[in-house]
């Protein structure tokens, strides 16, 4: 079609790439892979036919109210903090970006903030925020809701881990003009990130249905354990206690072996419809970030009550 | 100057059908072209004068794609290509079907590439194979 198009000096192509084309996004991997791709071709195409008088248009929108998700969903909390555009709102601004002849276009500002963070944001960090974004969110009933441990674990998680991330990579960059832009990157990523805790700690795990053999959450990085109080209620009876879990990296994300401590309860004990519960995450420590915890640190951790769990209490499991 | 075809993939729902109006309403005869036929037809006839032709292909398929080359061959002068289609999984990759990955990337990434390469000149030839 193209060819045709160059013969003829008029008329072009609009790809539909997205704002995701701007960043890795794990657990929503091959999504964003392909967009990039879209908004690399495009680019590339357009920097080659701008003289042929055929434009190349790529067009990154955010979220929109389309179908498109009613199959996958947009995992994480992303999709729950970020506005959806609706098609109409998507469609004007690329036509009338096609009339202006523009490359690309990013459609609606916060949009447009997130592509310029996705560009001057380290890697490492935007990997970290962006997994943080999209961890997969409820899985089906009876199982527990994943995002609420990664949401409750992520205030220590970024201070001892993200936070020192961020200042290692303003610290390394070269140049005045960079290290400003990344501190402006950082800011707008922190900005991000606390929406994203403060919409998490709000949460609490909530299911009905049977005591779950295994809690499954998914870390952000490496090997994890869980410290979990739970209340349960049965019909005539109340039971609670302290919940200690030992939690086993896999590739389903973090498998956490459950037994309440004190009260042996096990899968067959509780019938469906007997139990009703809400699971709130206390602390859920990151092995991978507090390993790496220098002693000198650890004796001012200790003194904080605050931040204890981070070296791992007796309830721990032994997190490998 | 009589507008020109607009070609406008996964133009069933979402933004595709958005495009597909908008385009009519400018004049442009359309070529719309998605998975499922009676959305595309019930587009079509809502959008009746305007000239808008339905095309059911699967354009994560290798016939898909090569129904609508052959299509657009036919087409006298097409004016604007609009690759709309798209598809997404979501999840640890480890535990989506590997089927359905290759599946959201054959439609998402190949058509934009394979619409311009099929008549190319030789020299971005490569491109057309991925």
């Amino acid at each position: 079609m193209v060819p045709g198009m160059v013969a003829r000096k008029r008329g072009g192509v609009i790809n539909i790439a997205s704002v995701v084309a701007f960043q890795p996004i794990p657990y929503w991997t091959t999504y964003a892979a392909t967009k990039a791709f879209v908004l690399a071709f495009g680019e590339g195409l357009a920097g080659e036919l701008r003289h042929s008088g055929v434009r190349v248009l790529t067009v990154c929108p955010g979220f929109t109210r389309t179908g498109l998700y009613d199959e996958s969903g947009i995992p994480g909390l992303a999709g729950k903090i970020l506005r959806h555009a609706t098609p109409e709102e998507v469609v004007d601004a690329a036509l009338a970006a096609w009339d202006r002849g523009r490359v690309v276009r990013v459609v609606g500002f916060i949009n447009r903030l997130l592509a310029i963070s996705g560009a001057i944001t380290p890697r490492p960090l935007l990997r970290w925020l962006m997994g943080r974004l999209f961890a997969p969110g409820p899985r089906p009933p009876g199982a527990l809701e994943a995002a609420d441990l990664v949401g409750r674990s992520s205030v220590p998680g970024w201070i001892f881990s993200g936070h020192r991330r961020m200042l290692n990579a303003i610290v390394q960059s070269r140049g005045a003009p960079m290290k400003i832009l990344r501190l402006v990157s950082c800011a707008l990523s922190a900005l991000v990130f606390s929406s994203n805790a403060a919409a998490a700690s709000s949460l609490t795990g909530q299911w009905t249905g049977l005591l779950p053999d295994g809690l499954v959450f998914t870390p952000p990085s490496g090997s994890c354990s869980a410290d979990v109080s739970l209340n349960l209620t049965q019909t005539g009876t109340s039971l609670s206690g302290t919940f200690s879990v030992i939690a086993q990296h896999s590739v389903n994300g973090c498998v956490v072996q459950s037994s309440l401590s004190g009260v042996e309860v096990t899968t067959g004990q509780i019938v469906p419809a007997q139990v009703s519960g809400t699971v709130g995450f206390r602390d859920a420590v990151v092995h991978h970030h507090h390993r790496h915890i220098p002693q000198w640190r650890a004796g001012l951790l200790q003194r904080h009550r605050r931040f204890r769990h981070l070296l791992g209490g007796p309830s721990d499991g032994d997190g490998r | 100057m009589e507008k020109g075809w607009a070609i406008v993939t996964g133009a069933s729902g979402g933004m595709g059908a958005v495009f597909t109006r908008k385009l009519a309403q400018r004049g442009h005869p359309v070529l719309a072209v998605a998975r499922g036929a009676a959305p595309l037809a019930a587009l079509a006839e809502e959008l009746k004068p305007a000239r808008v032709e339905p095309l059911a292909a699967d354009l994560a398929t290798a016939e898909g794609v090569a129904a609508v080359e052959e299509r657009a061959r036919g087409l006298q002068d097409v004016e604007l290509l609009v690759n709309n289609a798209g598809l997404s999984t979501s999840g640890h990759f480890l535990e989506q079907s590997a089927e359905r990955e290759l599946q959201s990337i054959r439609v998402t990434s190949r058509p934009s590439t394979r619409s311009r390469g099929r008549w190319s000149p030789g020299w971005w030839r490569g491109s057309a194979a991925a």
